[in-house]
C-alpha cells in the first residue's frame, strides 16, 4: 500500500516536470526509510534537471541575443560599407589597391587624378603609371613595409597623367588583408596646386627675404624670454652673426629699463611701443637705436614673442641736438636783436614767432602773441594797412619777392607812437613759395626826432648865419669856388650872392694870386688874423678872419668867418698913441719910487738896530692888526720905530701929508687912491699886485723894516674881501721870514664874524711895547 | 586567548577533536540549504585554525541538502577549507546524498562515503 501511494507519488512528480512544471518534489518523511532515500535521489535529480533546464535557457536565450546582435551588426556593417564605398567614391583622394603589384581597386577619384578610365588601370602594373625617377624608391619602400621595416606612411613622388604628362602626387599607403590577401593600400593626393602654392611661398619668401633685406633697418625677433629668436641681414650685420639664441640685454650698453618698458607687450599690449636703447654693436661701439616694438601672438592669443624693428639714430640724435643748439642759438640772437622782430605768416598776416624785445615792448608773453594779426598789434587795425596811411611792406614783399621796407608808425600797448623801420624779408619753403616772412622793426623815433632837430638846426643856423654880424663864406677846396656866402659877407664885399658863389676864391677873399692860398698853397694858420677883403669894385676892407676846415656832403671846404675891422683900426691908431703917453707917466712914477727906497736904505744904515729889537722883542715877522678903536697906538708904534731908525713905511688912505701930520713925523708914505700925483707915489686899490710889489721891494731894501697899512676898508670896498685877505695872507707869509714886522689898522665892525676871525688868525693883536 | 573547539550552528554541531579532525553532528531532519553550508565552511575554517581541515560529516540525520549547498562545497569554496571529507552515510537518505554528491556533484578533495563514524575516523586519522 505504501509503495502503491509512494509509486503514484513517483508518477505525479514526474508528470509535473515532464509538463515543465520543474520545481515538482517528493516528500520525505524521514530519513530511515527506503522511500525517503529514493525520493531524496528522485528530488536531487529533479533538482540538477531544473538547473540544467534554467542553464539551458539562460544559453538559449544568450545565444538569441547573440544571434540578434549579430544581426544588428551586419546591418551597421552593411550600412557601414555602404558608407565606405560612398566615402571612397566620394573622396578628393584617389584611393586604390594593390595586390602584387597590380591596381586591384580604383576610386573615382583616381580616375580624375590620373585621367584614366577604371578599366584602364585595373589590372594593370601600378609601376607603369610612376615616373621612372621614383620606381626604385617606391619598390623599395614596398619591400620594406612587407618585410615589417619602418617606412614613411607618406611621401611625394610624380605619376603619369594621361594627358598632361608627369604630376607631383603625394601617396600615403597601409598594409591591408584584400579579398583574403595581403595588399596595399594607397592614398594619392593631387599636389599639383600645392606644389604650386609651395612654389608661389618660395617665390613669396624669396620676396619676403629680399623686402627684408632691402629693408635699411633692423628687424629683431625674441621670444617671450626675451631671446633672439631671429633677425634680418641688417639686424645680424649690427649685432653680429651669433645674435640668435642670445638675450636681448647681452647688447644693452650702460644701465637702462628697457625690459620694464616693453613689460606690458609681454603682457599682451598689442599697441606699437617705441623705444629708445643703447645697444653695442658688433664692434663693440654703442649705439643708439630706435626701436618699435610689437607683440607676437599664436593662434590662441598666446604671447610668444615681441618683433621690433630698429633703426640707428646715433647721428640723428646728435644732429638733433646740434639743430637744438642752433634753434637755441638762434632763439639768442634773435632775442639779442636790439630791434623788434617777428615772423609772419603770410596768408593772413598772423604771428607765428617773435623776439623778446617785441614781447617786452608790447608788455605780453609769447603765448599772447601768436596768432595775432600784425596790424591789429601794431596799428590796432582789424585789416591789414593801406594807402593813404602805412602801406604793408609784406604786400609790396609779395609782389617784388625781395625784401622790402618802410617806415611805419605803430602803436604800442601804452598809447605811445613809435616810429619804425620795417623791414620785411621773406622766407621760402622748399618749392620756393613764399610762406613766411621776417619783420624786423627799428625803432627810429630817436633818429627822427634828431633828423628833424638837424633839420631845424639847419634852419636856425642858417637864419643865423644870414644874419650874423660877420661874414661866412663857404670855399670848396677842389676848386676853389665860393659855395656860400651870407648876407653880411655879401654886404661887405659889395654884391650879391649870385655874383659872389662860383667866384674863385680870390676874386674876394684875398688878393693871393692863383696857386698861392695862403692856406691851401702856402699852409698858412688864419686863426684871428688881420687879413683884407676884395670888395666887388676891387677896394680892399681890413678884415679879422678865421679860417676852418670842414666837410660837407663829403667834401672838403674852407669855412671863412670875419668881421670888418675898419673901425678897430682906427680906435688902435688913437690908442696906440694914449697908450705912448701913459709910458712915459709910467716911467715918471718909478723913478720917484726908487728915489724913495734909496732914502728909505740911508736911513736904515744910519740907525742901529738892536733898540727895535730891545723895545718889541717878539715884534719880529708878524703882523699886527690895530682895530680902529686902537689906531693911535698903531701910529705910535709906527713913530717910536721911526725914532729908532728902524725904516717905516706908510701905506695911507689920506693923502701922505695927512698922514705924516697925524704921526707926527716925515716918513714916506704911499698914497692908496686912484689919483695920479707927480711926485708921490701913488696906488690904486685896486691894483692890489702893484701894492704887493711895492710892500715886497719895501721889504728887500730893509728886511727889519716896520710898514703901517691904514686904509683896509677902502681896499676891501674896491676888490672884496677875499682879494684883502690874499693880501694879508701874503703879507704875513712875507714877513714871517723877516725881521721886519706890519700894522694893518682895520675896523673889524665893517666885517661879519667869520671874516673878523680868518683875519685876525692871520694877525696878531697890536699893542705898543712899555706904551 | 582559547582557540574554538566547538561551534553550534542552529542545524549542526561542529567539534574539533584531539586529532584536529572537525566533526558536523547534524540536528534530526534537518534540510541544508546555501546559508547553511556558508555558515558551516566558516565555522569549519575557524576550527581549523588557519589550516585546511579533516572533516566527519554525519548526514544520518539530514533529510535534504539542495544543489546549491552541495555546488559550494564541492566547489572551490568548500576545497579551499576541506583537506579530506569523511562522510558517515548510515540511513538510506544519507547515503543517496552522499552518493549523489560524489556521482554528480564531484567534490575537488578527496571525499569517501562510510557506514560508521568509526570507520570515517579511522580513514581521517590516516591523514592526520
Amino acid at each position: 500500500m505504501k509503495n502503491e501511494k509512494f509509486l503514484k507519488e513517483v508518477t505525479v512528480a514526474i508528470t509535473e516536470i515532464a509538463s515543465g512544471n520543474l520545481s515538482a518534489r517528493l516528500s520525505i518523511t524521514n530519513t530511515e526509510g527506503e522511500r525517503d532515500g529514493i525520493a531524496a535521489g528522485i528530488n536531487m535529480l529533479f533538482e540538477e534537471l531544473e538547473a540544467m533546464t534554467k542553464l539551458q535557457n539562460a544559453k538559449t536565450k544568450a545565444l538569441m541575443n547573440i544571434m540578434e546582435d549579430m544581426e544588428e551588426t551586419k546591418k551597421i556593417l552593411e550600412e557601414s560599407e555602404e558608407k565606405y564605398s560612398a566615402l571612397v567614391e566620394s573622396s578628393g583622394d584617389g584611393i586604390i589597391v594593390i595586390q602584387e603589384g597590380e591596381l586591384k581597386f580604383v576610386n573615382d577619384a583616381t580616375e580624375h587624378i590620373l585621367g584614366y578610365k577604371k578599366h584602364e588601370l585595373i589590372g594593370k602594373d601600378f609601376l607603369d603609371f610612376i615616373a621612372p625617377e621614383y620606381q626604385g624608391m617606391v619598390m623599395k619602400n614596398y619591400m620594406d613595409r612587407i618585410e615589417g621595416k619602418e617606412v614613411p606612411a607618406t611621401y611625394e613622388l610624380e605619376l603619369s597623367h594621361k594627358n598632361s604628362g608627369i604630376m607631383p602626387i603625394e601617396i600615403t599607403s597601409a598594409l591591408i588583408e584584400y579579398e583574403g590577401e595581403p595588399a596595399s593600400l594607397v592614398f594619392i593626393r593631387d599636389i599639383t596646386e600645392r606644389k604650386k602654392m609651395e612654389s608661389q611661398m618660395r617665390t613669396l619668401s624669396t620676396q619676403k627675404n629680399a623686402i627684408l633685406s632691402s629693408i635699411p633697418d633692423i628687424i629683431m625677433e625674441v621670444d617671450e624670454n626675451k631671446i633672439y629668436t631671429w633677425s634680418n641681414d641688417v639686424g645680424m650685420e649690427f649685432f653680429g652673426d651669433d645674435v640668435i639664441g642670445k638675450e636681448a640685454s647681452y647688447y644693452f650698453f650702460g644701465e637702462q629699463d628697457t625690459y620694464d618698458r616693453i613689460e606690458p607687450i609681454i603682457q599682451g599690449d598689442e599697441n606699437v611701443m617705441y623705444i629708445e636703447s643703447w645697444q653695442l654693436r658688433r664692434d663693440g661701439e654703442p649705439r643708439l637705436l630706435a626701436w618699435w616694438c610689437k607683440v607676437v601672438k599664436d593662434g590662441n592669443g598666446v604671447v610668444t614673442g615681441i618683433i621690433s624693428t630698429a633703426r640707428d639714430i646715433t647721428e640723428q640724435k646728435e644732429a638733433e641736438k646740434e639743430l637744438k643748439k642752433s634753434a637755441e642759438f638762434t632763439k639768442t640772437v634773435i632775442d639779442n636783436i636790439p630791434d623788434q622782430l617777428i615772423i609772419l605768416d603770410v596768408n593772413d598776416l598772423s604771428i607765428v614767432g617773435a623776439n623778446q624785445i617785441f614781447l617786452d615792448d608790447y608788455e605780453m608773453n609769447i603765448n599772447e602773441v601768436m596768432g595775432k594779426h600784425c596790424y591789429k598789434l601794431t596799428h590796432n587795425l582789424d585789416s591789414p594797412c593801406h594807402e593813404p596811411n602805412d602801406t604793408c611792406p609784406i604786400h609790396e614783399m609779395m609782389k617784388t619777392g625781395k625784401p622790402h621796407t618802410k617806415e611805419h608808425v605803430h602803436f604800442l600797448n601804452d598809447g605811445n607812437e613809435m616810429i619804425v623801420e620795417v623791414s620785411v624779408s621773406p622766407i621760402r619753403n622748399e618749392d620756393g613759395e613764399i610762406i613766411q616772412a621776417i619783420h624786423l622793426m627799428k625803432d627810429i623815433t630817436e633818429r627822427k626826432k634828431a633828423e628833424k632837430e638837424l633839420k631845424d638846426n639847419e634852419n636856425r643856423l642858417h637864419t643865423i648865419l644870414e644874419n650874423l654880424q660877420a661874414g661866412v663864406v663857404i670855399i670848396d677846396v677842389e676848386d676853389r669856388e665860393i659855395i656860400e656866402v651870407n648876407n653880411m659877407a655879401a654886404n661887405m664885399m659889395g654884391a650879391t650872392k649870385y655874383e659872389i658863389i662860383g667866384n674863385r676864391c680870390n676874386r674876394f677873399m684875398c688878393p693871393a694870386e692863383d696857386d698861392m692860398c695862403p692856406i691851401l698853397d702856402l699852409e698858412h694858420r688864419i686863426d684871428n688874423s688881420e687879413r683884407v677883403l676884395l670888395t666887388k669894385d676891387g677896394h680892399e676892407i681890413p678884415i679879422l678872419k678865421t679860417v676852418m676846415p670842414i666837410v660837407i656832403n663829403g667834401r672838403d671846404c674852407l669855412i671863412e668867418s670875419f668881421v670888418d675891422i675898419s673901425q678897430q683900426k682906427h680906435t688902435e691908431k688913437i690908442l696906440k698913441e694914449e697908450k705912448s703917453e701913459l709910458a712915459q707917466k709910467n716911467e715918471d712914477l718909478e723913478l720917484s719910487l726908487h728915489n724913495m727906497l734909496v732914502n728909505i736904505e740911508k736911513r736904515h744904515e744910519s740907525s742901529p738896530n738892536d733898540l727895535a729889537q730891545e723895545a718889541l722883542p717878539d715884534e719880529e715877522g708878524v703882523v699886527f692888526l690895530f682895530p680902529l678903536d686902537n689906531e693911535r697906538n698903531a701910529f705910535e708904534y709906527l713913530k717910536r720905530k721911526a725914532e729908532q731908525n728902524i725904516p717905516v713905511l706908510g701905506i695911507s688912505r689920506s693923502p701922505p701929508a695927512r698922514f705924516q701930520k697925524k704921526l707926527g713925523k716925515d716918513i714916506d708914505v704911499v698914497w692908496l687912491t686912484s689919483n695920479h700925483e707927480p711926485d708921490m707915489v701913488c696906488v690904486a686899490p685896486t691894483d692890489v699886485a702893484r701894492l704887493s710889489m711895492v710892500i715886497t721891494e719895501f721889504f728887500k731894501r730893509a728886511p727889519e723894516g716896520v710898514i703901517l697899512l691904514d686904509g683896509s676898508e677902502y681896499i676891501i670896498s674896491h676888490v672884496g674881501f677875499p682879494r684883502y685877505l690874499n693880501l694879508v695872507q701874503f703879507l704875513n707869509d712875507k714877513v714871517s721870514m723877516l725881521n721886519g714886522s706890519m700894522a694893518v689898522i682895520l675896523d673889524l665892525e665893517t666885517l661879519d664874524a667869520k671874516e673878523a676871525r680868518q683875519v685876525e688868525r692871520e694877525c696878531v693883536p697890536g699893542y705898543v711895547s712899555g706904551g | 586567548m582559547m582557540e574554538e573547539s566547538i561551534i553550534e550552528l542552529p542545524k549542526v554541531i561542529m567539534k574539533r577533536d584531539g586529532l584536529g579532525i572537525i566533526h558536523f553532528n547534524y540536528r534530526k531532519d534537518v534540510e541544508i540549504e546555501l546559508e547553511d553550508a556558508i555558515m558551516e565552511l566558516s565555522a569549519a575554517e575557524k576550527l581549523g585554525r588557519g589550516k585546511r581541515c579533516l572533516v566527519l560529516i554525519d548526514l544520518t540525520d539530514v533529510k535534504k541538502v539542495s544543489k546549491e549547498a552541495r555546488d559550494l562545497y564541492s566547489g572551490e569554496e568548500g576545497n579551499g577549507v576541506i583537506k579530506r571529507g569523511a562522510f558517515c552515510v548510515v540511513s538510506p537518505v544519507g547515503r543517496m546524498i552522499g552518493n549523489f554528491f560524489m556521482g554528480i556533484n564531484k567534490p575537488m578533495m578527496p571525499v569517501k562515503l562510510f557506514d560508521t563514524r568509526g570507520k570515517a575516523i579511522s580513514w581521517l586519522r590516516e591523514f592526520v
